[in-house]
């Protein structure tokens, strides 16, 4: 059994340490969600009035996520992310296999001109979601063990292309282009953070970019989203419509806002308001000061994620606390940017604060896993001899 | 175990990548700065173009009012309903539904319900009732707006006056003329709408009701136009005319108090009319006046000095040959010598046509022109006519003759009374007034119309002279004796004319034009009043068909503004006004019966009584309100509901008659009347 021989190597083996929860990430992760409670709230309750007849009903669907996110955090934390090193390829397999099934028609249900759902009766999950966090997980314990290996080609590069491959096509053949560069840019920091060498990695992105180049140019709907981006006003009444209103609506606010609920934008003007575009109206109603406040309150996670994955005792948990975190840094990164015009429309949620079931559930999935790895951390790393913590 | 090389390194370069994500974060917030600080205030003036829409709230259109206050023209809220096709679920089911409860064709509704327009009004100008339960069946894609109805409470009383306003515009009428100051200024709101267009208001109602439209005071007086309408449609029926028209004028201000057509038409239902029921032919329609005009042509002789009252004129045995033409006079053997008021008293059309000759063709044209004929009289109404007085030089010598008794002009009847009004008024021509004032939104005064003197016609002199012809009119011997009112000196003309036949163009044989003016109490004149019927079969004769109708107006009018004959004075002082009884508006209910056609007339006054009705069981202040227009003298004893009355129902009234109401409960002990009432009103 040389998994279990290697798990028994490469990871810490002190007993864990229970209670060490890192109450600021846990605290933070809550007022999110809380915000995240409240914002869909105000930019769903028009449209859900009119769709549904209840204004409340994006907000049910949103709580109840969240429970089920929250009863998968407390799992993931108390079961512990070295257990995750056992699901690491079964995981990824199942998300390889999700993936799969989504483009089926009939398994996977269409909306918007892409198939990202399956559906079970009236509840949907999207596999793009899962696919990130199995994704991270897979990396983190392939590059633990590869160890200093990763610098060569063969071992710590080619196969890694070739998996993501996997990923990238199956994506965007969804299509999902948002997740696929995410996914791929998660590579390269991944691989990056785990030492393959600098050549490799510009190497690939000067071959990636013009396929993703060609990727846009070869889809019409791309295109026409590059084009919107590169001048949204240009395109204001078509192709444009969304990211003007987001434009709009996001900079009307102004420093303090029009106020809580005093959104004009959500009133059908403003395509996913309460989905992808929920920051537009979080700076239409709170202005500047709440958009910043929300900013800050991202970076305190992400502060608290890249400290768990400096603390921790084994590369491993490096490893996965680092890609957890990235992978949340990177989805408001972008969801920010596409809404402030900085960045063509993907496609991506704002961490804990859009609606959206599977990214809700997936991200305090992994909210859990680095809370885990935060505690874990609590014990001082396994090498006391390397004195570089941050901060 | 990591080596520690491979750690340190690893650490840094977590550390450099999280050294990107800040660089990153620093962009965004750069550009979140940028969006919101920088271009805030474009982006916000190009987001609230999309959503605040520009409301042009239409205001309330302001009321109209009689003399007295009493409303004629008055708007109700009332709420409209209209569908929006897209939103329907099922049109099918809701054009059912909506149907049967507004009593549509289902058919129709169906159709119009399932086309592809974004909008279609299902009915408009519901009550509140009934838009209550369209929103009881709450389909969805079924909406309501608040829009204002016009609505006139007393229906056809002065409606050729007033005229009617459709759709939030004046469109006949006073309400065309002013129809700028009616609607008011519109006002521009701003409402929220969404993406879809739709507008925003929670209710809607609320708004466009703060916002309303001036109103008017007009000079006509209810009571007086009521009487007026009431005569002359008795005498249309009576004689069997086509038309007829009636002027009362208040001679010293210009004031018009009753200005009468008949037919006439419903405002409320307007639609169901025919546009030449319209017409107000008191001032658009032209005729030839015939004898009536002989009063300004003798008026001008006198002004010139070319007659004089005890001149004897020669009226040629009743023909007189001028030209190739011959005068005659109606008279069997025409007339020997008469004087001017012998004249006037028997309406020789040879002694008029004989002073025209004295004053030559341009004298008399001044002197009509004067008076205002072959000109408009500026009064406040649309479509007035000026009609047809031909310059002097192209009259023929024949001409002059005809147009001296008023044959070959034409006129209005308005400007038949305006200019006996300035004989009235001591020789003084008055702009004829149907306005009094102009309030503002909030009922304030805007504009009060003055009394407009527009220059001396006659002398005092003269129109004291016309005055004592015009009563010798009236009087034994006259041709008008229809006319008299029992007491009081009735100055007045009247006018018999052919009417131009449009197909030969000579005079129609039997085609006439009855006609009588004149005003009252001759001495301190009150009231001008003129009345004009239209091909009247039973009698051609002005002082056989018009007379009286003049008499039973000019009387009522009087006896309603307190003027009696003098030996009816001392009692008359003693009286104490009644009660003045207006009819309130009707409310929003009725609209909707008036325009089913359900509603019950409304209770005509009783006016110049026949006979008087039965007064018993009804509350002093009903009974009182029953008798106030005819003027007659009530004394009521006890207290409670009236139980008898004397003369008992039916009995025939004289202008003198005393009725004496017996109340439930019995006077005091004294057995004295207590109380002496009368619906006289005191001179104003």
């Amino acid at each position: 059994m040389k998994p279990v021989q290697e798990k028994v190597d490469l990871l810490d083996s002190r007993p864990d340490s229970c209670g060490g929860t890192d109450p600021v990430l846990l605290f933070s992760v809550l007022a999110l969600l809380a915000f995240g409670l409240v914002m869909v709230y105000s930019s769903s309750a028009v449209y859900a009035q009119d769709r549904t007849g209840d204004a409340l009903y994006f907000v049910k669907r949103q709580f109840v996520s969240l429970l089920v996110g929250l009863t998968l955090l407390v799992i993931a934390f108390r079961l512990g992310y070295h257990r995750l090193v056992r699901f690491a390829y079964p995981l990824l397999l199942l998300a390889v296999l999700l993936l799969i099934l989504v483009l089926v028609p009939g398994i996977g249900s269409r909306a918007g001109g892409s198939s990202r759902w399956i559906r079970f009766g009236f509840i949907g999950f999207q596999p793009a979601e899962l696919a990130k966090v199995a994704f991270v997980v897979y990396l983190a314990w392939s590059l633990t063990r590869k160890r200093d290996r990763v610098r060569a080609f063969a071992a710590g590069f080619l196969p890694y292309l070739l998996v993501s491959g996997v990923f990238i096509v199956l994506l965007l053949s969804q299509p999902d282009f948002g997740t696929a560069a995410v996914l791929t840019i998660l590579l390269f920091f991944m691989l990056f953070v785990a030492g393959t060498r600098m050549v490799y990695i510009v190497a690939a992105a000067l071959v990636a970019l013009p396929m993703a180049y060609g990727l846009i140019a070869g889809s019409e709907y791309r295109m026409r989203r590059l084009l919107a981006f590169l001048d949204p006003w240009a395109h204001r009444y078509d192709i444009g419509y969304q990211i003007s209103e987001s434009l709009m609506s996001f900079g009307s606010g102004g420093l303090t806002g029009a106020g809580l609920g005093e959104g004009k934008h959500k009133l059908f003007f403003l395509p996913a308001a309460h989905t992808d575009f929920i920051f537009s109206a979080v700076g239409e109603e709170l202005g500047m000061v709440g958009a910043v406040a929300l900013i800050a309150l991202f970076a305190v996670v992400i502060w608290r994620g890249i400290r768990a994955a400096l603390r921790a005792p084994d590369l491993f948990g490096t490893y996965v606390a680092f890609g957890l975190t990235m992978l949340i840094a990177l989805h408001v990164l972008i969801n920010v940017g596409v809404v402030t015009g900085l960045l063509p429309t993907k496609g991506l949620t704002l961490p804990f604060v859009s609606y959206g079931g599977s990214s809700l559930v997936c991200t305090l999935l992994a909210v859990g896993i680095l809370l885990d790895i935060s505690a874990a951390g609590e014990k001082g790393p396994a090498a006391p001899e390397v004195k570089l913590t941050w901060p | 175990m990591p080596d520690r090389r491979h750690t340190r390194w690893m650490r840094i370069r977590v550390l450099l990548a999280t050294g990107f994500l800040l660089v990153c974060t620093a962009v965004v917030l750069y550009r979140v700065w940028n969006l919101q600080v920088n271009q805030s205030s474009w982006l916000r003036e190009l987001s609230q173009g999309q959503y605040l829409k520009e409301i042009t709230l239409e205001p309330m259109r302001g009321p109209i009012e009689d003399r007295q206050g009493a409303p004629m023209a008055v708007s109700v809220m009332t709420e409209s309903v209209f569908a929006m096709p897209g939103q329907l679920t099922d049109p099918r089911l809701a054009g059912k539904k909506l149907a049967q409860v507004l009593g549509l064709d289902p058919k129709r509704l169906v159709r119009k319900l399932s086309s592809r327009k974004h909008f279609t009004w299902v009915k408009r100008r519901l009550s509140t009732e009934l838009a209550q339960q369209v929103r009881d069946l709450s389909l969805p894609g079924v909406h309501f707006t608040a829009e204002s109805r016009r609505f006139y409470p007393s229906r056809d009383l002065a409606s050729s006056v007033i005229g009617f306003a459709g759709d939030g515009r004046g469109l006949e009428g006073v309400e065309l003329m002013f129809d700028g100051e009616l609607r008011g200024s519109t006002v521009l709101a701003q409402g929220l709408r969404d993406a879809r267009g739709q507008l925003l208001f929670s209710e809607g109602v609320e708004l466009p009701a703060l916002v309303r439209g001036g109103g008017l005071v007009l000079t006509l007086d209810r009571t007086i136009q009521e009487i007026a309408e009431t005569v002359l449609e008795e005498t249309v029926s009576s004689t069997g005319a086509k038309a007829a028209t009636a002027i009362v004028l208040e001679p010293h201000s210009g004031e018009i108090l009753a200005m009468a057509n008949v037919p006439t038409f419903n405002p409320n239902t307007f639609w169901k009319f025919t546009a030449a029921r319209f017409r107000n032919r008191a001032v658009t329609d032209c005729y030839e006046p015939g004898s009536t005009l002989k009063i300004f042509t003798m008026a001008a002789a006198l002004s010139a000095g070319v007659l004089q009252p005890e001149d004897r004129i020669d009226c040629q045995r009743g023909s007189f040959v001028i030209g190739a033409h011959t005068i005659h006079d109606s008279h069997r053997g025409g007339f020997e010598e008469l004087t001017p008021a012998e004249i006037l008293m028997n309406s020789s059309n040879i002694g008029i046509a004989k002073i025209g000759a004295r004053l030559g063709k341009q004298a008399l044209y001044q002197g009509l022109r004067q008076f205002g004929f072959g000109r408009k009289t500026g009064i406040d109404l649309p479509g007035e006519s000026r009609c047809r007085l031909r310059k002097a030089e192209r009259w023929s010598d024949v001409g002059l003759a005809t147009i001296s008794f008023g044959q070959g002009i034409s006129i209005t009847p308005l400007q038949l009374t305006v200019a006996m009004g300035s004989i009235a008024n001591g020789g003084v021509w008055m702009r004829p007034l149907v306005i009094k004032e102009i309030r503002g939104p909030a009922n304030e005064l805007v504009e009060r119309f003055e009394p407009e003197p527009a220059g001396r016609v006659v002398s005092p002199a003269v129109a004291r002279l016309l005055t004592h012809m015009m009563v010798k009119v009236t009087e034994p011997g006259g041709t008008g004796t229809g006319a008299a009112i029992a007491g009081l000196k009735v100055a007045g003309k009247t006018g018999t004319a052919q009417k131009v036949d449009s197909i030969t163009g000579g005079y129609s044989k039997d085609r006439r034009v009855a006609s009588f003016v004149g005003f009252v109490p001759a001495d301190r004149p009150r009231v001008v009043v003129l009345v004009v019927v239209d091909e009247p079969t039973s009698s051609p004769y002005g002082g056989v068909v018009a007379a009286p109708a003049f008499a039973r107006i000019a009387d009522g009018a009087l006896r309603y503004l307190g003027v009696f004959a003098e030996e009816e004075l001392p009692r008359a002082e003693a009286m104490v006004p009644a009660p003045v009884q207006n009819v309130p508006p009707k409310q929003e209910e009725s609209v909707l019966a008036e325009l089913s056609g359900q509603a019950n007339p409304s209770p005509r006054i009783v006016l110049a009584l026949e006979r008087l009705p039965d007064l018993r069981g009804l509350s002093v202040r009903q009974a009182l309100g029953r008798l106030a227009p005819a003027g007659l003298e009530v004394v009521v004893s006890g207290s409670g509901r009236v139980k008898s009355q004397q003369p008992p129902p039916g009995s025939p009234v004289a202008r003198t008659t005393l009725v004496k109401l017996g109340l439930e409960k019995s006077p005091n002990a004294a057995g004295t009347e207590i109380a002496v009432v009368s619906n006289r009103k005191k001179k104003r």
